[in-house]
C-alpha cells in the first residue's frame, strides 16, 4: 500500500504531540514500567484520570501493542473511558524492552520507541490514528525518533517526520 | 453481502484503522460488502453477526467463523498487500 509521505499535513486537525511529556532516552526496568510513568505524567498534566494508568498497564497486559514493524514501535493505549483530552506522547527508551506483539499471546519485540495514544471515542481521529501508524511503521521515520538524543530533538523531529502539532 | 466484523481490544483504536483500510480497498476493487468494527468481547455474545473476523487481539479457536489477522494491514507493505488478496479470497469464497 502506498501512502503520501505526510499524509496527515492533509488532513485540517494534525495529532496534538504533548511536548512536554515526552521522553527521550527514557530509562525503565520493563514495559509496564514505561506505561506507569508515561500514563502518570499523562494524569498529573490532566489529560487522563487517574484510574487511566492501571487501565493502560492492564490493556497492555492482555492485548500487546508491539507493532512487528522493522523498528518495533509500541502503541499502548486503552478504552477512551479513562481520557479526558487526546493527544499523543512519544517516548524513545534508553534500551529496548520487550513488549507483547499485537495480535499474538505470545510473542514480543524489543521495542525501542512507544507512541502513547490517549484517545476520545468517536471516528474523528480514525484517520489520524492511520495515518500516525502508517509513518511510524515507517524504518526511517522511527529511526530519526529513536536518533534524538533530548526532549527538544524528539518533539522537533516528530514534528518534521510524523506531521504532528506540538 | 459478506459481513466483515474487525475487532480489537477497544474497538476504537486498530479495528477502526483496519477497518478504514479494507473499506478502502474493497471499494478500490469494486468488492460490496458490510465493514463492521466492534470490540473483543463482541464475540463473547451468542451468535456473531459475521461471515469474517479480522482481528488485532489474538481470538480463542472455537469461533465458529474464520479469522484473519488484521495485524498486517496495520504495518502496510506487502505483508498488508498480502493480508488483504486473502480477505478478497475469503469474501470470494463466502459469496
Amino acid at each position: 500500500m502506498t501512502e503520501p509521505a505526510h499524509p496527515s499535513a492533509a488532513t485540517a486537525d494534525p495529532v496534538t504531540l504533548l511536548a512536554d511529556l515526552c521522553v527521550a532516552r527514557l530509562e525503565a526496568t520493563d514495559r509496564f514500567d514505561v506505561l506507569r510513568t508515561l500514563g502518570a505524567s499523562a494524569v498529573r498534566a490532566g489529560y487522563a484520570r487517574p484510574s487511566f494508568v492501571d487501565a493502560l498497564v492492564e490493556r497492555e497486559r492482555t492485548y500487546p501493542t508491539a507493532l512487528p514493524t522493522p523498528i518495533p514501535v509500541a502503541l499502548p493505549h486503552t478504552d477512551p473511558a479513562f481520557v479526558t483530552a487526546p493527544g499523543l506522547i512519544l517516548a524513545t527508551l534508553a534500551h529496548p524492552i520487550p513488549f507483547g506483539v499485537m495480535g499474538t499471546a505470545s510473542g514480543a519485540a524489543d521495542v525501542p520507541l512507544v507512541a502513547l495514544l490517549l484517545m476520545h471515542d468517536g471516528d474523528d481521529h480514525v484517520d489520524l490514528v492511520a495515518d500516525l501508524i502508517d509513518l511510524l511503521g515507517r524504518e526511517p521515520v522511527a529511526a530519526s525518533l529513536c536518533a534524538a538524543p533530548d526532549r527538544p530533538s524528539l518533539v522537533a523531529t516528530a514534528r518534521t517526520v510524523l506531521g504532528v502539532t506540538a | 453481502m459478506t459481513k466483515i466484523l474487525v475487532v480489537c481490544g477497544a474497538g476504537v483504536a486498530t479495528a477502526a484503522v483496519v477497518a478504514r483500510k479494507l473499506r478502502s480497498y474493497l471499494a478500490g476493487e469494486g468488492i460490496t460488502a458490510s465493514v463492521r468494527q466492534g470490540k473483543i468481547m463482541d464475540l463473547l455474545s451468542a451468535d456473531i453477526d459475521a461471515d469474517l473476523i479480522i482481528s488485532t487481539v489474538p481470538l480463542p479457536d472455537d469461533l465458529g467463523l474464520p479469522v484473519l489477522d488484521g495485524v498486517p494491514l496495520l504495518t502496510g507493505g506487502a505483508a498488508a498487500d498480502e493480508a488483504l488478496s486473502t480477505v478478497r479470497d475469503s469474501i470470494a469464497r463466502a459469496a
